[in-house]
């Protein structure tokens, strides 16, 4: 059997590669191009990163099993490789990023303040916290806390939307 | 004596002693909490390093890494969970003295073992880092150019499991590199018609997203059970006695953590286990390792915060981040628009001194911030994490938002956040991605201007001797990486062998 992590790794490589290469062939070529030019690097970086993801799969599917922990032997880099990550986690990964996402979408209609206190409520009602009054006036307090500290104390224009 | 001169003239003109003290409570508080790595607790205070005078800012993040390195002790103690990767030495005995009620006497011991290796790590800073740059004053574009290259050949001994991965991972940080405005020619690249992207992708916003987003984002995919401290340890520093008992483990640890701090890729985890193991090889109380052994706690506290100062080495010096930590910091220079590397101490020495010095006030002021910090170090971790992920979350936003009050920035620190999310499950290392955004510039643009300098001749790299001593540094590291596990796997083939023929 295939390992799958590695083979999805690499195939996103070649994916990544070949979509950076299409936009590498399109830069322009100007009357101030030296030797190597502009697309000249990212022309050699694309076939690097196509053939790297083939060689990646290739040795996916010859090995088989689960991966050996790839990646660093340094300290805080060896994070990423003592996870144990399921693919069934991607989903609740991909909450979190639609909470934020909304945040995006809300900061400048709505403004710093509330719109914190809205990430903060539904970031911690995700993360497990139980519906009770508590999540509110925690959301609320840490609002406030950040709207003095950026705002307030170190003068940061935060959008000001419909408060301001 | 200008270097004191102006180390001091820092320290009494800029808020950096002030922040010396904010980083050390903060990078405490980090490392204290499981999942934190001193990198990330440093990567969250990038944001805010923007209104900063330069000193303050290096300095602020220097003291984090600093106060993470002690701080990942103390769940480590109370808990038998490693705050950081650096600390998981010390659970053998620091958790087995905390079974036998000694848990105060091994946070001091954790404690003060780490301002000694701070302050010796530091003595070893400022007698390197100098003279080592100093060579690079000759430096010319083929020489930045095979210097770019010998950092990058650090990504073979950072891929220990899988070559492949980490060349993947430095080549999309190449990549990113590459997107904004053209070394030479000036004319956009990759810039998808957005005058945001024209000056190019600033690494501190990928930092945070592969760093501090991707971490809440495993976090919430995890969703693992809340950790609970239930100990009210008060800190209790060693005798006279016990003191000088531990001064061998400490000068070990300083040894080993000095050598491993220079060396790209090995870092702190390495540096507390050989350490530890020393300590116990040379130690007259070798019975006592893992059973609640005082030195066992003192060697590789001391190792790893030796580390927190000399992985800065390499960094000052040649302008190549061995590590996670040193990446951030990195970040932080960038951000102020400093060039680190050999010039470092030519045209920036005042900001150099000014590290050197908060880097002294940070670790002296450990020793009190360590004691203060305890009670709101176990508060912080028994909060839930749901709560504690949110303000994280808000944290970063905020922050991020306050750099150039740009929505855009947040978009990129969501998508590095993904990406590193995706990294992680599939298990590539981060640190050759952030290796090559920082270095690819660098290398693309000194390869370029050494072409045209030459009128499109190769030949310029080999008539360049600091090029060529570079360039064949970056293939021995390179080999010698490739030929380790070989190495190692014949000489277990040996001693089995050997074990045979015996037996």
């Amino acid at each position: 059997m295939a390992n799958r992590r590695d083979l999805i790794g690499g195939l996103a490589a070649i994916a990544i590669g070949a979509g950076y290469l299409s936009m590498a062939l399109e830069i322009r070529h100007s009357a101030l191009d030296d030797a190597v030019g502009p697309a000249g690097l990212p022309k050699v970086l694309a076939f690097l990163m196509i053939g790297l993801g083939a060689i990646l799969c290739v040795k996916a599917a010859l090995a088989g099993g689960p991966a050996r922990p790839a990646g660093p032997v340094s300290d805080e880099a060896a994070t990423a490789e003592a996870t144990g990550i399921r693919f069934s986690g991607i989903a609740r990964a991909g909450g979190l990023l639609a909470i934020a996402a909304a945040y995006l979408l809300v900061v400048h209609p709505l403004g710093y303040l509330p719109s914190i206190f809205m990430l903060l409520v539904a970031a911690s009602l995700y993360g497990g916290a139980a519906l009770t009054w508590r999540v509110f006036a925690i959301g609320a307090g840490g609002a406030v806390f950040y709207w003095l500290l950026f705002v307030q104390l170190l003068g940061i224009p935060l959008p000001p939307g419909i408060l301001g | 004596m200008a270097m004191f001169s102006q180390a001091l003239d820092v320290l009494l003109t800029t808020p950096a002693v002030f922040f010396a003290i904010i980083g050390v409570a903060w990078g405490i508080l980090g490392g204290a909490l499981p999942g934190l790595s001193p990198s990330i607790t440093m990567a969250l205070l990038l944001p805010f390093t923007y209104s900063l005078d330069p000193a303050s800012a290096i300095v602020l993040l220097a003291a984090t890494y600093i106060g993470a390195e002690y701080g990942g002790s103390i769940p480590a103690i109370l808990i038998r969970t490693p705050g950081t990767n650096a600390a998981a030495a010390t659970v053998i005995d620091g958790f087995e003295m905390n079974r036998q009620g000694k848990a105060g006497l091994a946070l001091g011991i954790s404690l003060y073992s780490g301002v000694i290796g701070s302050l010796i790590g530091l003595v070893m800073l400022v007698a390197l880092s100098e003279p080592l740059s100093a060579v690079a004053l000759s430096f010319r574009p083929p020489s930045y150019f095979a210097l770019g290259i010998l950092g990058l050949s650090v990504i073979a001994s950072l891929s220990g499991g899988s070559l492949v991965k980490g060349l993947i991972a430095a080549v999309l940080g190449l990549m990113v590199a590459t997107i904004g405005t053209d070394p030479v020619t000036g004319g956009n690249r990759f810039t998808f018609g957005t005058a945001d992207l024209l000056a190019g992708v600033e690494p501190v916003l990928i930092m945070v997203g592969l760093f501090a987003v991707s971490e809440l984002f495993v976090q919430t995919a995890e969703q693992g059970g809340q950790i609970r401290v239930e100990s009210r340890a008060r800190i209790e520093f060693p005798g006279i006695a016990l003191a000088r008992r531990l001064v061998p483990a400490q000068i070990i640890g300083s040894i080993i953590g000095t050598f491993e701090g220079v060396m790209p890729g090995a870092g702190g985890t390495v540096a507390s286990f050989m350490s530890y193991n020393e300590a116990r090889r040379w130690s007259r109380h070798k019975e006592e390792f893992g059973n609640g052994s005082p030195e066992g706690v003192a060697a590789p506290e001391t190792a790893n915060n030796t580390v927190a100062a000399t992985a800065i080495i390499p960094l000052l010096s040649f302008g190549i981040p061995g590590s996670n930590s040193t990446a951030v910091l990195l970040g932080g220079f960038l951000i102020h628009g400093i060039t680190v590397g050999p010039m470092i101490f030519v045209k920036s020495a005042s900001t150099v001194y000014g590290l050197y010095g908060g880097m002294l006030v940070a670790s002296i002021a450990l020793l009190f911030i360590g004691m203060a910090m305890m009670g709101p170090c176990i508060w912080l971790v028994n909060r839930p994490r749901a709560y504690l992920n949110a303000f994280i979350l808000a944290l970063i936003f905020s922050g991020v938002f306050s750099i150039h009050q740009s929505l855009f920035d947040l978009v990129l620190v969501l998508i590095a956040g993904v990406v590193g999310f995706a990294m992680r499950m599939l298990k590539f290392p981060f640190l050759p991605t952030v290796l090559g955004l920082v270095l690819g510039y660098l290398i693309e643009s000194n390869y370029r201007r050494s072409l045209v300098l030459s009128g499109g001749d190769h030949s310029i790299f080999l008539e360049d001797p600091i090029a060529v001593g570079f360039l064949a540094v970056a293939a021995v590291f390179v080999i010698g990486s490739l030929l380790q596990p070989a190495l190692a796997a014949w000489r277990s083939r040996r001693r089995g062998e050997i074990r045979d023929v015996r037996g």
